[in-house]
């Protein structure tokens, strides 16, 4: 609990001038808002005087002062009011600024890994909600706390010195409204629950219509569906009728209690009038006191639930926010790769129990071009995630060119590999801006391309790719993936090839755009074509993990059981 | 139709009309009080009447029990009026679901299940407290400017300038700040939206080592809605204090010109404090927009998203009369489709199916067989070429009808919650016991279910307790328990052994003789017997024709066969 709040007061703490700032001008603003009605008072209580006792020389000039003065207090009020919630505003939204841009860092430090075992819904429902959540209740307590604080002491103060009698009364009443509201609530927790049954069904039902969408509608099952899906919300609109009604109740017994004191106050500021104990205007300060009395109370009763809401939010982010980030103990920075690999009895496994990598011994010489074949799950991707430092926790050793990869620096090592990967990556942007990825220059080695392979016949540098990437085809987001590879300088290759079905023309332009991608370079493919499996140097054969056969082509397919069947299956 | 809010609010004005009329007797009865507190200064106190005074404290009970029930029992109308709203929101959007064409539900079910309950609900609540405000505080106003207005004009005339004023201003924040209310709420959108690219395409970023960038790119949309949201806010925070300020000041400003006139005793001081009572009321009514802000932004994103789904257009239906007879001749001429207009995923496809015709289709992942299939079954209508049915096009015929005559096992495992026994009575009710065991047989439900006691075999949710064969099994069973003309079955027996699937095709294939039976599998042994297959690639048909033939001439169907031949 500690920890998280801590976390909360690193955001605030370069805000502590301000708020204390705020807090000297809630203190100012609370005072005079308890002592205005008093002060307004007084000019009641001098007419009534007036009328009772009959004073025929009063001066207007009296009334006039006192009314200026409250005019004085009321623009003083606002103007601090207005000025203490923008300060706490601009505070708070400069929080939210930066919480999101931490979460945002956090999102590109962290390991796969964390990405695995994560949906990235959570993730953003952290910087949409949770931030929203925690800026906007900060912002409700920061602002109104300590006045509501001050008031609610001040307006007690000010109604004991007005009439103790009237006081009691009107705070006996809150206990009885509060002993109704609990009883209320208890009762309508009953439909509550009940609601929430109901609601699971719905959501099962809705589920289970969507995956049985298309049955639905070749069998003519839609209105016995809707029949169906009508009665839950019936029994949704029952229920929901129920409870509402009972929590509907609970506000016109607040304001029964509200007038109830009020009458009371009338009566009994009435008889003391009467019997000379007060005076008419301090029945009327104190008519103002209980309003402001009921509205102070009511903030601050919620106050605990906003709270609540709060340290939750807080907890969520932070759980995020404390996740252990991607390390990088390299400090080797080569300028070129020259592209010897080996691998050394290396074991890996993603989640600590299953070793998805057993024993893999591989040595790959510079310029190779050898191809990994295997079924799925055999572990070829897991090859490249380790040789890209993706994943750590391997056991073994890993080197290029005689150097431990775990002593090279991460972004050295990943910026001298050209990688392609199976699933395209494609964003809402253009495809121009897609193929740079995030560089705001346009490389000129794209126009070098486009003389080669005239690219224009391919793909449309301008078309808006669109936030659900379904108006451009798997083919062209491959081509463009390609090129954000070729573009960038790098010496050694890993290419997944995609599985996915695309036309013959496209398949072919994928086709020389690779062989141009591995020109001259250790590559490594993990691959799914035959064209690209014959063309190897050598191919490594895999199945759950380990390595089960090395060679050519013609070698494997007479020696190989594994790779003959891949072979079999693969065309 | 297109969707609008406003229709649920016309459909239940009368609700509305009713709590309308509630709501005005509570303020009628609220705002009595201070007139009886008044009448008990000015005529009690002054003339040192506690009898009096008493007697008005009797009357003031009377009005709050009154102003009590009113209140209640407008809680009651809200509380139908609010539930049925969202009841008929609900009901249409499901509806709207349900009978959207089946290639246009591409929204996720969490996603969908999210519309249906919590947007629904966050538009009610909204909605709910926006006519709430919209009349309440118009209500307080009018009958504490009535109330003045019978006593004293020139006060009333005040008040009415000063909510003018109000209103002037509320109105102008709002037109200020609404559209950047708006712009806020795209801004977040693209902000989640970079946030999900960012780790939907995590190993492509650390691979190219642009975390910076990409941070930066989320910061260009962060910074511009930390500075919208300032600009927001500095309009929108003051709304409350001015409003306080502009009904304090009136306050005192009447206050002015009772003690003027009550110095000339024209006027009493029970009334003066009364007033300021009154003043109070219209206060707390009109801070009361200042909800509306947070309420609308709030209320507009889930209906976005419920709108979203309704006005989703289903494509055209050509839906004919006629109806299927006993002998089918299917005709396919030239026929093409596409889901969009930059693929072709069917390219004049011809082929001819005669009445009791069992026709395989093979090819491989995303050939477009399924695709083929669903043009049958009209969930995608064609774009170019004919379906002919007996020799009249397929849009001349009921689709209700032609559906009723197909039945389908699909590709997808659907399984529904029940027991086995439930599963494959699905679509025929009445289907018969010893029927049933037959078919058990026919699809070899009987390896795994004791036929005997059938009944006691129960199916979890998504057939979560039975394996992908099994499921199979249970899907083909429920297929052939319908009757129709045309059977499909769509990849069935994908998860079932070789020896068993080719076992029940040869089942079904006897059992079904004097039907059309259309079989798609990856597997040649499942279809090698049948006299006509389908050789699908790439959306088009390779070649047609039997094993032997296809062997010959089909250069893709040797390289299946060649591959699954061990």
């Amino acid at each position: 609990m500690m920890k998280d709040l801590k976390k909360l007061l690193v955001y605030i703490k370069p805000y502590k001038i301000s708020i204390i700032i705020v807090s000297l001008m809630s203190i100012i603003y609370s005072c005079l808002f308890v002592i205005s009605p008093k002060i307004l008072a007084l000019a009641t209580n001098r007419l009534v005087d007036k009328k009772i006792i009959k004073i025929t020389n009063l001066d207007i000039k009296y009334i006039v002062n006192i009314l200026i003065i409250c005019a004085l207090i009321y623009i003083l009020t606002s103007i601090i009011e207005y000025v203490n919630s923008l300060i706490i505003n601009r505070i708070c939204n400069k929080l939210s600024y930066n919480l999101r841009k931490d979460i945002s860092k956090k999102i590109n430090s962290l390991p796969l890994k964390y990405y695995d075992q994560n949906e990235y819904g959570e993730i953003i429902s952290r910087i949409g909600e949770d931030v929203d959540n925690i800026s906007s209740n900060l912002e409700q307590i920061l602002s109104s706390m300590i006045s509501d604080i001050i008031c609610f002491i001040g307006i007690l103060i000010m109604m004991f010195s007005i009439s103790k009698i009237m006081s009691i009364i009107t705070l006996i009443l809150i206990p009885v409204q509060m002993f109704i509201m609990i009883i209320i609530m208890f009762k309508t927790q009953k439909y509550f629950n009940v609601k929430k049954d109901i609601i699971s069904n719905m959501d099962s039902k809705i589920i289970s219509s969507i995956t049985s969408h298309k049955l639905i509608e070749v069998n003519n099952k839609q209105e016995e569906d809707i029949k169906d899906f009508e009665k839950i919300n019936d029994n949704l609109y029952n229920c929901g009728f129920k409870s509402d009604f009972y929590s509907s109740i609970i506000l016109p017994i607040v304001s029964l209690v509200n007038n109830l004191s009020y009458i009371i106050i009338s009566i009994v500021g009435g008889y003391s009038v009467v019997k000379n104990r007060l005076k008419v205007g301090d029945i009327q300060a104190f008519l103002q006191y209980i309003q402001s009395f009921n509205n102070t109370s009511e903030e601050l009763s919620s106050m605990s639930s906003t709270l609540q809401s709060v340290y939750a939010s807080i907890k969520h982010i932070n759980i995020f926010l404390e996740q252990v980030d991607e390390v990088d103990y390299g400090i080797y920075k080569p300028k070129k790769l020259i592209g010897n690999i080996e691998f050394k009895n290396v074991y890996f496994s993603y989640d600590n129990k299953k070793n998805v990598i057993k024993n893999f011994n591989v040595k790959i010489k510079s310029g190779s071009k050898i191809a990994i074949v295997g079924e799925t799950g055999c572990g070829k991707t897991t090859i490249s995630n380790l040789l890209m430092k993706f994943y750590d926790g391997y056991t073994g050793e890993i080197l290029i060119d005689g150097k431990d990869i775990k002593d090279i620096s991460t972004d050295t090592l990943r910026s001298k590999f050209g990688i392609v990967l199976q699933n395209s990556f494609v964003m809402n942007d253009t495809v121009l801006n897609n193929i740079n990825f995030l560089n705001n220059k346009n490389s000129n080695k794209l126009d070098i391309l486009e003389k080669e392979f005239n690219l224009k016949d391919y793909i449309n540098y301008d078309l808006l790719i669109n936030e659900d990437n379904d108006n451009i085809s798997l083919g062209e987001q491959q081509i463009i993936s390609i090129f954000r590879t070729i573009i960038n300088e790098y010496d050694i290759v890993i290419l997944d090839e995609a599985t996915s079905n695309i036309d013959s023309r496209t398949e072919e332009l994928i086709q020389k755009l690779t062989n141009k991608v591995m020109e001259d370079k250790t590559s490594i493919i993990i691959a799914h074509r035959l064209s690209t499996i014959k063309n190897a140097d050598y191919i490594l054969v895999m199945d759950k993990g380990k390595l089960v056969g090395v060679g050519k082509h013609d070698e494997l397919i007479n020696s190989n059981n594994k790779y003959k069947k891949i072979y079999e299956n693969s065309i | 139709m297109k969707y609008k809010l406003t229709k649920y609010i016309k459909n239940n004005i009368k609700y509305i009309t009713l709590i309308t009329i509630l709501l005005l007797i509570v303020t009628y009865c609220d705002l009595k009080l201070p007139d009886y507190m008044a009448k008990i200064i000015d005529i009690g106190i002054v003339n040192k009447d506690l009898e009096y005074i008493y007697k008005i404290g009797g009357y003031m009970i009377i009005y709050v029990l009154i102003g009590l029930c009113a209140n209640i029992i407008s809680g009651y109308f809200s509380s139908i009026l609010s539930n049925k709203i969202s009841h008929d929101i609900r009901y249409d959007l499901y509806n709207k679901v349900i009978n959207l064409d089946n290639n246009l539900l591409t929204t996720s079910s969490s996603s969908l299940i999210n519309r249906l309950t919590i947007d629904v609900n966050e538009v009610n609540s909204g909605l709910f407290i926006i006519l709430r405000i919209i009349i309440m505080a118009p209500i307080i106003a009018l009958f504490a400017s009535i109330k003045i207005l019978n006593t004293n004009k020139k006060m009333a005339y005040i008040l009415l300038i000063s909510i003018l004023i109000m209103s002037f201003i509320i109105i102008i924040l709002f037109k200020k700040v609404l559209p950047k209310l708006k712009k806020v709420k795209i801004l977040l959108d693209k902000l989640n939206l970079v946030s999900k690219e960012n780790i939907k395409g995590i190993k492509t970023i650390k691979a190219f080592n642009k975390q910076k960038e990409i941070i930066n790119k989320f910061n260009i949309t962060n910074k511009s809605i930390l500075n919208t949201n300032n600009y927001i806010n500095k309009i929108m925070l003051l709304l409350s204090p001015l409003i306080t300020l502009i009904i304090n000041l009136t306050t005192v400003i009447i206050i002015y010109i009772a003690s003027k006139e009550i110095i000339n005793d024209s006027f009493n001081v029970g009334t003066m404090v009364a007033y300021i009572e009154y003043m109070m009321q219209v206060l707390t009514a009109f801070l009361m927009f200042s909800l509306l802000f947070v309420i609308i932004p709030k209320v507009s994103v889930a209906n976005k998203r419920i709108k979203e789904i309704m006005n989703i257009d289903n494509n055209k239906e050509n839906n004919g009369k006629l109806k299927l007879s006993n002998n089918i001749v299917i005709e396919y001429k030239n026929v093409c489709f596409s889901y969009d207009k930059h693929k072709q995923d069917l390219k004049n496809i011809n082929f001819k199916i005669n009445n009791n015709d069992k026709i395989g289709i093979i090819g491989s992942f995303a050939s477009g067989k399924t695709t083929l299939l669903n043009t049958l079954l009209k969930i995608n209508n064609i774009t170019d070429g004919k379906i002919l049915i007996n020799n009249k096009d397929i849009d001349e015929y009921d689709i209700k009808n032609l559906r009723k005559n197909i039945s389908l096992s699909p590709q997808e495992n659907i399984i529904f919650s029940g027991t086995i026994k439930s599963n494959i009575k699905y679509y025929n009710k009445n289907l018969k016991n010893d029927e049933l065991i037959k078919i058990c047989k026919i699809s070899k439900l009987d390896t795994f279910v004791d036929l005997n006691n059938i009944d006691k075999y129960k199916v979890e949710y998504e057939g979560k307790n039975l394996s992908g064969g099994e499921i199979k099994r249970l899907s083909i069973a429920r297929t052939l328990a319908k009757k129709a003309q045309i059977y499909i079955f769509d990849d069935s027996t994908s998860s079932i052994d070789y020896k068993n699937s080719n076992k029940i095709i040869d089942n079904i294939i006897k059992y079904l003789n004097d039907k059309i039976v259309i079989i798609v599998s990856q597997r040649i042994s499942n279809i090698k017997k049948l006299d006509k297959i389908i050789v699908m690639d790439n959306g088009k048909i390779d070649c047609i024709g039997n094993h032997e033939y296809l062997l010959k001439n089909s250069k893709i169907y040797k390289q299946i066969y060649d591959s699954q031949k061990i």
